[in-house]
Formats: structure tokens, sequence, C-alpha cells
């Protein structure tokens, strides 16, 4: 899992990549010293946990994929099983969803169903 | 002026159609989509062919239309950018050969007039960082915050200027200029009592300033009593509800700092008639506009009340997010999945949602939902409508 992540990294567009499980607690994490790798995992696990009740509550399944989009910067967060991984990539850069799209499926295999405790 | 005021006044008469009589709300939002098509197109074109200062106008009338059209910002923000390209590579250079105040100022100024915000950030923090005890740097660190403060509305950014202004007048306490942008502040932020205390600091050392010797008698004309003024409720107030009582623009030398048009009310009837004009055309299944605190302002689809209910959480959620990373101004959030894509957009004092098939990119959609704004504000066709 580390060396998806470290793949990740190496792309021009990417600042960090995280995997964080459902609680929202880091289970391992690729980031650049000037992000906030605390901020970051909260921030992502208040999106996935409020759009999985919204989606929930509307009757609608869950969602694959979810793209925070702002000036500076955009936060990419993929569902891998029992876990997401979370990516800070440079605003613009849907070209490169196809590498996490295949990162996000890498992880899914390495980890289908395991508890945060097994990975 | 000379050949773009004659070549801008006959394109735009074509673009915008002047005088004509409103239209209807059914044909509101397809016409505007297209008057919108045609605008870009024209500043698009005019780029192309180098005509920069043609564009620019094109695209600035455009905006007085369209004031939440991505694309003409975007043409406006290339043609700046073009043209201060070389001043900003020499200002970078220079930097990079010593640390420079002056370059320092200058770049950070630059970036403000671009709107690169964060970019203006860096280099005013940078700038203090060489020149801890230059007041000058602090004032203007304090209003790279201010700035983007007015643009976001977020608390924590006007903490920050009011915590460099407090710098830079340890440093100097005659930096007028300190007190002037923090009397700015309360006033925007509806505490006349504090801003005309900042006035009479100004005052103190310049005491033949008419202008804010006249505002601050106004200020205390409609003060209530001491004490009663609480900036950090203010300050919470404002960021919870996205809106400040006073524009900082009318304020002495304020004009800067003028809070762009976060637009006036949806009309829900002109909503329901854009939506299915832009809903038609990019599949949209279900919509919704909500106002601070989850309001639903305007619903179309299928599934209303649930649908407002997952919008508001989604709004709320992104708004958190924008408080709490440093990412700049908030876009947009899209949640995708079987149910298809769920873009939701902040226009000012609201927020949109809609919900379309996944073949239908986030780009249109979120270009869509702003057209829907615009169509739910378009004041001629909201004052046709009334009247209807």
């Amino acid at each position: 899992m580390e060396h998806v992540l470290e793949r990740l990294v190496q792309e021009a567009w990417v600042r960090g990549s995280m995997i964080v499980s459902n609680e929202g607690m880091v289970v391992m994490d690729n980031m650049s010293a000037e992000l906030d790798r605390d901020a970051v995992a909260a921030l992502a696990s208040d999106l996935v946990t409020e759009a999985t009740a919204g989606l929930d509550e509307a009757g609608m399944q869950p969602f694959t994929r979810i793209v925070l989009t702002a000036t500076a910067g955009e936060l990419i967060v993929v569902g891998c099983g029992s876990v997401y991984l979370a990516v800070i990539a440079a605003a613009g850069s849907e070209a490169f969803y196809i590498e996490i799209d295949s990162a996000a499926r890498q992880l899914r295999r390495l980890a289908p169903t395991a508890s945060l405790r097994e990975l | 002026m000379g050949p773009i005021g004659t070549i801008s006044v006959n394109i735009l008469k074509k673009l915008f159609g002047g005088g004509r009589k409103a239209p209807s709300a059914a044909e509101a939002a397809p016409q505007l989509a297209r008057e919108l098509e045609g605008v870009v197109t024209e500043a698009e074109r005019l780029v192309a062919g180098g005509r920069h200062d043609e564009a620019l106008h094109v695209a600035e009338q455009g905006l007085l239309r369209f004031p939440a059209a991505a694309r003409l910002t975007g043409v406006i923000n290339y043609v700046r950018r073009a043209g201060a390209k070389k001043r900003l590579a020499e200002l970078k250079q220079t930097l990079e050969e010593r640390k420079d105040e002056r370059a320092y100022k200058e770049l950070t100024a630059l970036h403000l007039d671009l709107g690169n915000k964060d970019q203006a950030l860096e280099v005013a923090t940078a700038h203090v960082k060489e020149f801890p005890d230059a007041y000058d740097a602090r004032i203007l660190l304090g209003e790279v915050f201010l700035s983007r403060y007015f643009g976001e509305l977020f608390a924590r950014d006007a903490w920050s200027a009011l915590e460099h202004f407090g710098r830079a007048l340890e440093i100097d306490a005659e930096a007028i200029r300190a007190h002037q942008l923090q009397g700015m502040l309360y006033f925007s932020l509806g505490a006349p009592r504090h801003s005309a205390a900042e006035i009479a600091a100004v005052l103190a050392i310049d005491p033949d300033n008419e202008r804010l010797s006249e505002f601050k008698e106004r200020l205390l004309e409609i003060a209530g009593p001491e004490g009663e003024e609480d900036i950090e409720f203010l300050l919470d107030y404002a960021q919870d509800h996205q809106e400040i009582p006073n524009n900082p623009g009318a304020f002495p030398g304020g004009k800067r700092f003028a809070r762009e048009n976060v637009g006036g009310a949806l009309c829900p009837k002109l909503f329901a008639a854009a939506a299915q004009g832009i809903g038609k055309r990019l599949k949209i299944e279900q919509l919704a506009a909500i106002g601070i605190n989850g309001r639903p302002l305007a619903v179309a689809g299928e599934n209303k009340e649930n649908f407002v209910k997952l919008a508001t959480r989604l709004d709320e959620a992104s708004r958190r997010a924008g408080r709490h990373m440093n990412f700049g101004t908030m876009r947009r959030f899209m949640v995708a999945g079987k149910f298809g894509r769920i873009v939701l957009v902040p226009a000012g004092n609201c927020a949109v949602a809609a919900r379309a098939p996944r073949s239908v990119s986030t780009e249109r959609i979120a270009e869509g939902l702003e057209m829907v704004v615009t169509a739910s504000r378009a004041e001629g066709v909201d004052s046709h409508e009334e009247e209807a």
C-alpha cells in the first residue's frame, strides 16, 4: 500500500495522498511537509460522513468519488472497501483521475474488507 | 479608447441586444445561455487575435450581465495575467537575487490586483519574515488577509488581519493606515463605535482629514450604547450567515475592498423556469437552491425534501472544509456514484446543487447551475415577471 501512495505522489499534480479509515483515522500517508495530515484526514472524514449520511437519507447508493474543488487545490476522496483514499492535488487535475482510480482499485485488492487493526 | 469603444459598442449591442423587451421566465435560461455563449465566444476570439484590450472590455461588460460566469472571469484573468506576466517574472527574479522590500510590496500588490490572493499571502508572509520590524510589511500582510476576508467572510482571516495591524501599530504608533483598515473592518461588521474609535486615532495624527471626521460623526449618530458591540460575535455571525451589514466600499478609502456582488434574492418562479430550460439540456434530474442554514430557496425535480437535506449536508460540509483548509476560494463540490453526479456550487448568499447522469461533466453541470442562478436573479426578467 505504501508503494501505491508513493507512486501517486510522484505525479506533478499531487501534493499528498493518504489512506483514511471510516472512523477518520489516518492509516497511512505520504503528504508534503506543508500539509497538515490530521486536518486533511478530519476534512476527508467529515466530507465522507456527510455525503454518506445524506445519500443514505435520500435513498441513494453510496458514492464512489468525492471531489472538493477550490482555486488553490482539490481534495479527491475515493472509496476503497473499508478505507478511503484521499488525494490532495493542484486545481484542475481531472486528467489525473485515471491514476487515482487505478490506485484505488489496487488498494481495494490489497484491503478489500480488512479492518483498521489488520492494516 | 478609439477603436475599442467603436467596436465594443457594436459588439455589445449585438451580443446583449440592447433595449429589447425582457424575455419571459420560460425563455430566460436558454436565452441567457445563448447570450453568454455569444459573449464568451467573442471574448475568446478577441484573445486569440491578440486584441487583449477589446477582449477585456467585452468580458467586463459581460460580467455585468452574468456576474457568476466563470468563463468570463477566466478571460479577464488571462488577459490581466498576460499583461502582468513580464512584471511578475521581473519581480520574482529580483527577489531571488536579493531581499528587496519594494519588490515584495509590488509583487504582493500585483498578485492582489490579479486576484491571486493565495500568492499575495505567500509573498506578504515572506516579506514579514524577512523584515519583521517593518510596520508597512505588517500592514500589507493585514491587507491581504482583509482582502481574503471580504471574499469568504471566514473569521480567522479577519482575526489575522487585526493581529498584523496591531503589530504594525506596536512598531509605529502613527501607522494611520492600520487604524483606517481596522476602522473599515469594524464598519463593515456593523460596529460603528469601534470604527469611530479607529477614525479618532487617525484624526489624532491627522486632524485635518475632513472626510474621515464627517464619517466619524455619522458613525457615532448610529452607534448604540457603549459596550454593546461584540466583535467576536459579529465575526462569527458574518461567517455563519455569509453576510456583513455594511459594504467596506462605503468606508473612506475602502473602494478597493468593495464586496463582490453576491447577488440578490432568488425568485422561485424564475428558478423553476430556468431549471426547466437548463435542466433539459443537461438532463438534470434534481435541483435545489439552499440559503444559509439549509433554508430551501427553490427546488425542482422529484423527491424535493430529501434532495434539499442532502444538498444542505454537502453545502455545510464544503463550507467547513473552506474554513479549515487553506485551499483558496471554494468553487464546487462533486459527489459521484451509481445515482449519477451531484454538483454543488456556492453562489454568493446561497448554494445550488443538481443531480445529473454521469455522462454529463462536472464542468457543464457547474456552468449550468451558474446560469440558473443568473437567470433566477436577472433583474429585467424579474420585474417583467412580477408585473405579469
